[in-house]
């Protein structure tokens, strides 16, 4: 309920606004079990921005990443990844390491993410950014998702930037689809409002679809 | 721009799997209209007063259907057959509310089977003659020897390196009748 009130209030600025950017995230995601404890999670994700100030219809960046992720316990692992951002001419190296724990309720799943990044870039100061994401996904039918079944899914996600001092806020409700017992697809909204502390924020209103395979 | 065709191709692989095969098992909710008549019957002379949910579960096996409520305090799961005949009734209680045997025969089953483990969730399973079980769990009736008693657990437990749930069956006896490996929900949409 709270998730809701603060998207909708998220979503009611950000048509206030005149300068809100709009755009299309598809990502693909393949993972890959290594052992029983540990994964390896690849993805590549594209951004093209539709509108924003000066351009319409424009590739925007490209991101690949490669994620070791291991298991501490049954509903908790560590992740380890790096990411290549193609952007415009530049090129942007980000290491990251993030937390994960997920609680499993009757017909609720609900994760937790915590992150540190580090931003690496030519002739330019290495930048730090952490990151809180909570999500949850709920079967529109029964008490669990099965095979050819629709779910909803809420995140709420928070950014701050060390460097420029900025907090980015995200919320993201998506409606999922289990294909089959190896791969779900995700369609939905991708909202972020940034600049929040230096009081003039910038929205960007994403359509995100990201397609989930595991090779195991 | 290339990467565009890139993930025009992947969509047209997301379409493709879309329609291969599985196994088939699924879990949704039904109106008490869909469910078999006797079934509906069953529940309807328990005059529960707390909302009731039915859900159907169809899987290579069969079709069953399940009605799930709260009766004093207690959340419970009765599950029908096809043609609406009771097959069980599971109702969850803490641990401390089992008899003291029970529990030390529960310590024991489990200690044997885990180097260590802890409980995440127990019913008490009931099941044989329908009248029995009303009577028992619904009017607090003494049951006969037609009402046979197990207990299902849901149970964190270490055998080798990692923990892993599982769902456990034990009956009065403190025997193991059963022990499955829960696979757990495939969470990379909450991590990644």
């Amino acid at each position: 309920m709270v998730l809701m009130s603060a998207f909708l209030f998220c979503f009611v600025k950000m048509f206030s606004q005149s300068d809100a950017f709009l755009g299309f995230l598809p990502k693909g995601v393949v993972s890959k079990k290594i052992n029983a404890t540990s994964k390896w999670v690849n993805s590549l994700e594209s951004r093209t921005v539709v509108r924003d100030n000066e351009y319409l219809f424009s590739q925007s960046l490209v991101d690949i990443s490669s994620i070791y992720s291991t298991k501490t316990f049954e509903n908790q692992s560590f992740n380890f990844g790096y990411i290549l951002r193609f952007r415009n001419f530049e090129t942007i190296h980000r290491t990251f390491q993030h937390y994960n724990f997920v609680n499993n309720y009757s017909s609720l799943n609900v994760g937790h993410r915590f992150a540190f990044e580090q931003f690496y870039q030519t002739n330019k100061k290495t930048t730090y950014r952490t990151r809180y994401r909570v999500s949850a996904v709920k079967p529109l039918n029964g008490e669990r998702v099965d095979v050819k079944e629709l779910y909803f899914k809420l995140g709420n996600e928070y950014l701050y930037d060390f460097k420029d001092a900025d907090l980015e806020v995200r919320v993201t409700p998506y409606i999922g689809y289990q294909a089959t017992k190896y791969d779900k697809i995700e369609f939905g909204i991708d909202y972020r409002i940034s600049n929040f502390i230096n009081n003039s924020s910038e929205n960007q209103f994403w359509f995100r679809t990201t397609w989930y395979i595991s090779l195991d | 721009m290339k990467i565009n065709n890139l993930f025009f191709l992947l969509g047209i692989m997301s379409f493709c799997s879309v329609f291969s095969q599985e196994k088939f098992e699924k879990e949704y909710r039904v109106k008490p209209h869909e469910v078999p008549e006797k079934s509906l019957e069953f529940i309807q002379s328990l005059n529960l007063k707390k909302k009731l949910k039915w859900y159907a579960e169809e899987s290579n096996d069969g079709k069953t259907f399940e009605a799930k409520t709260c009766h004093k305090k207690h959340n419970f799961s009765i599950e029908f057959d096809e043609n609406g005949t009771l097959l069980d009734v599971e109702k969850r209680v803490k641990f401390s509310e089992l008899t003291e045997g029970i529990q030390q025969k529960i310590e024991v089953a489990l200690s044997k089977k885990f180097k260590k483990y802890s409980i995440k969730k127990i019913q008490i399973q009931y099941s044989g003659e329908q009248a029995e079980i009303y009577a028992k769990l619904f009017k607090s009736k003494k049951s006969k020897s037609t009402v046979y008693v197990k207990y299902e657990i849901i149970v964190k437990g270490k055998k080798e390196k990692l923990f892993n749930n599982y769902e456990v069956l034990i009956n009065t006896a403190g025997e193991i009748e059963k022990e499955l490996s829960i696979k757990s929900f495939n969470s990379i949409n909450l991590q990644f």
